[in-house]
Formats: C-alpha cells, structure tokens, sequence
C-alpha cells in the first residue's frame, strides 16, 4: 500500500513539467457549430445531471500514468505465481511480498471501479474523492491487517491448509 | 357545330355504343387484372421505431415514433428506408447521411442495439427495427449528434506529419517512405471517422466527456493517436506518447474491444491502444524508417532550380 502510493506520488512529480505541457499541446478552440444549441440542452431537466461536468474544475490523476502501469501488469503476472508458492512453501518473507502485492493488485483494480463508476458527472464534486480516499483507507486497513496477521499469527501461506 | 355536338353527346346511338365499349372494357379489366394479381406480390410491411427528439420544443420529451413502409418498393439499406420515411412519410425527421456507400461516416447511428453505418446495414425483413442516435452524445436533432467534441479529441492527437524540427520545406517536399513502411499502417488509415467505436465505449461513455485533459480520448482519436506514430515519416513520437501519459487519455481502456467488433471498416482500434500502451511503457520501439528524407514535389521545377544554380557558378 505504501509503495503504492509512494509510487503513484512520484510519478505524479516527476510528471508535472510534462503536465503544463499536456496542457499547451491542447489547441486553442475552434469553432464550434453545435454548441449554443448544447448550452440550451444542459439548462433541460433532461440532461441537468450533464451539467455537473462544467461544474468541476480538475480531476486528480492527470500525471504520468505510463511508468505506473507497467507495474501494475508485473505484480499481476507475479501473483500468478506467488499465490501457489506461499502456500507450498510457507515462509514469512512470501507471506509478506504476497500480503503486498495482493493488497496493491486489489487496490488498483477497485480504483479503476471507483473512478469508473462514481463519477463527478453523477455523484458531484464532492462523493468520488471521499471515495477514492475510503478506497485507500481500507487498502491501508487491509494491509496493515495482513502483516499483523504475518507477523503474530500463522501467516497466510499456512491458512491455506 | 356547338350544337352538333350536343346532339351527337345526346343521342341514343352513342349511349348504346358507350355501353358496349365500357362492357367490353371491364371485361378486359378484370382478365387484366387476373393477369397482373398472379405475379405481384403482397405489400412487405416493415416497421421502424425511430427515436425522435427536437430541443427546440421544450415541452416535448424523446420519443420513440414508429412508421411502417413497404419494403417491396425500397431499396435494401436501412439508410434507403430513411429516405422513404423521410420523403413519403415525415420531413421533418433528421439524419446525417452524404456518400450511402459506407465511406464518408455520416450516417452512423445505433441500430438494433448496435451501432452501425445506415448505408451498410440492411433491412431485416421481420420485427420491429428500432434506431436511435448514437450512444451518449449530445443530441441536436432525431439522429443527429453534436460531434464536436468527438473531433476535438481527434484534433488533439495532431492528425497530420510533423517531421524533424528544423525541416524548412515543409509541404514544398515529399517525404521518402518504402512500400514496406507505408504497409504497416494498413488497417489505421482507412478509419472515416464514423464514432462507431468510440460511442459503443463504456469508458468513453464514463469518461469521455470529462474536462479535458482529464478526458478518455475515444478510440477512434486514439487509432489515429497510434497511426501517426508508426508513420515512418513521422518524427514527434516522444512529443506524442508524452501527451497521451494521464491517468485518463489512454489508461481508461479496459480492452473489452467494443471498438473492434464495431467497426464498420473492420479495423482494430484495441489493438492500437494495445499498442500504445507498449510504446509508452518502452517494451516496443518504433521501428526505424526504411527511408530517409524527402524529394522535391515538383522534380522538373527542381531540376530547372539545379540548372540555374549551375549557371550562375559557372
């Protein structure tokens, strides 16, 4: 968990004179010969929930996502074979990479749900970041939980069993 | 002569004569008309529902409005069928169409559920076709969508050449490409640009209207995005994986390949995204260029230019 955010943190820094440069490669904008009748359409009860996308201003998660993401498909693959391997041959150090990369794997999949599916266009400004913050507090939760769990109980290889 | 006339319309003679001829005349009707029954066929009913809607009438929500044609007599496009509705039936229905051969894009809507070009789908002769705007775009009229911000994301991925900085004679030149090279951007640069694939997104849905540069791109945009950059004759590749790095311009993609199956052209635009992803996390590398620089557009004009430089040497 702390790697995870220790990681999407600095990429995000390393990302944010690239960030300003996202910003200039958006041209200047042209014309535009629907959009007066779209200003009408957003004032509709109809699509009024549309009319939340003008209300917010940035969304976060804008920085570099590219050295994430490599890591993100690394400790998948990765699972695939320390999932078998604590449970045949339970040591504490698998017991703990495994409570790591569980943890971050899950922890990136339900991010991609939560951004996907509470949305500032449905749920307003405010809702998805307390989201996405609940999200990181059960992550942090979970994994403080399972090193517990490793370190004072059996550990989670020999659960298995 | 008036009264000739008259007389003649009058008279007996003719009345007999007018009963006889339109006895015999009735009679050849109705042999005709046997004749004809036999080959003609019944009328084929066919019913769309059609999704109308017109922001200009406040009062009136979206509608589904059903009309019944006679697919004897129509051609066998969906887009044909439009035509009919909209000339025999109701004018006032709106759609986009241009080219009615699957290759300017215009006519993308979603029909039966899927979306697809009115021009390449045809007619199911049973059941009720319903046909509604594209999925998730504003709605101007009926079946036209404001795809302003459609175009403005493909804007966004500079769909055009940029070659080595410094290059003076941009446009006055053409760049070298092998047969080879231009080869690999088969199956990228036959998109029209219909928004098939992108309004048939989940994500594009969620996120494509978001702020940008907070925005999903859309896969159409981002075919294009992959089509520049494996262009040989292309050399903004850093600049360009550098601008599509957010969190939500290529990584909302969660490759459930809606796009492809979509495709009007049959083309992949997953597979691009795929690999975008590849080129911007460094494990594929765009391949070097068979051939370098470029050759004068216009040869003879050059060559006269090349002459003249000589002479003033000499």
């Amino acid at each position: 968990m702390a790697l995870a955010l220790f990681l999407r943190s600095s990429a995000r820094l390393q990302a944010l004179p690239n960030l300003s440069r996202c910003v200039q490669f958006a041209p200047s904008s042209t014309s535009r010969p629907f959009s007066h009748l779209v200003q009408q359409l957003n004032k509709n009860p109809i699509s009024a929930t549309k009319s939340k996308v003008n209300v917010i201003a940035t969304r976060g998660m804008s920085a570099d996502h590219s050295k994430l993401w490599p890591i993100e498909k690394a400790v998948s693959i990765a699972l695939l074979g320390l999932v078998p391997a604590s449970i045949i041959t339970p040591n504490p150090i698998l017991d703990n990479l495994l409570a790591v990369a569980v943890v971050a794997h899950f922890h990136w999949g339900l991010e991609a749900c939560v951004i996907d599916y509470i949305r500032p266009i449905i749920f307003g400004p405010v809702i998805p970041k307390l989201a996405l913050g609940l999200l990181y507090l059960v992550s942090a939760a979970t994994l403080g939980g399972l090193l517990y769990y490793n370190h004072n109980c059996i550990g989670i290889g020999c659960t298995a069993f | 002569m008036n009264s000739a006339r008259t007389r003649f319309c009058n008279s007996k003679l003719l009345k007999e004569f007018v009963r006889r001829f339109s006895k015999v005349k009735s009679e050849c009707k109705d042999k005709n008309a046997n004749a004809a029954k036999a080959p003609e066929k019944k009328p084929k009913l066919k019913t769309f529902s059609i999704y109308r809607f017109n922001p200009k009438d406040k009062t009136q929500k979206p509608t589904m409005k059903k009309y019944i044609i006679d697919i004897n007599d129509c051609r066998p496009m969906v887009l044909d069928a439009l035509f009919k509705i909209k000339t025999e039936q109701d004018s006032s229905l709106a759609f986009r169409r241009s080219c009615r051969e699957g290759i300017c894009g215009s006519c993308a809507m979603n029909i039966d559920g899927v979306n697809r070009l009115a021009c390449l789908h045809k007619i199911k002769p049973r059941g009720v076709t319903k046909i509604y705007p594209l999925p998730h775009m504003y709605v101007v009229k009926d079946l036209v969508v404001d795809m302003t911000r459609f175009f403005d994301q493909y804007h966004r991925v500079k769909p055009y050449l940029i070659g080595k900085s410094g290059d003076k004679d941009q446009g006055g030149s053409q760049y070298l490409q092998s047969i080879k090279d231009r080869e690999a951007l088969d199956g990228y640069v036959e998109c029209i640009l219909c928004a098939c694939c992108s309004t048939s997104c989940p994500e594009y849905w969620w996120h494509g209207h978001s702020k940008k540069p907070n925005d999903f791109l859309g896969p159409a945009a981002l075919l294009h995005a992959y089509r520049w950059i494996t262009d040989s004759r292309d050399y903004a590749t850093k600049e360009r994986l550098n601008q599509l790095k957010s969190y939500y311009s290529v990584y909302r993609c969660h490759q459930i390949n809606n796009c492809t199956s979509v495709c009007p052209k049959r083309l992949a635009p997953g597979k691009a995204i795929a690999n975008l992803r590849l080129l911007m996390s460094s494990f594929k590398k765009k391949k070097k260029p068979d051939m370098e620089g470029s050759l004068p557009a216009e040869p003879e004009k050059a060559c006269d230019q090349a002459c003249e430089a000589g002479d003033k040497k000499k």
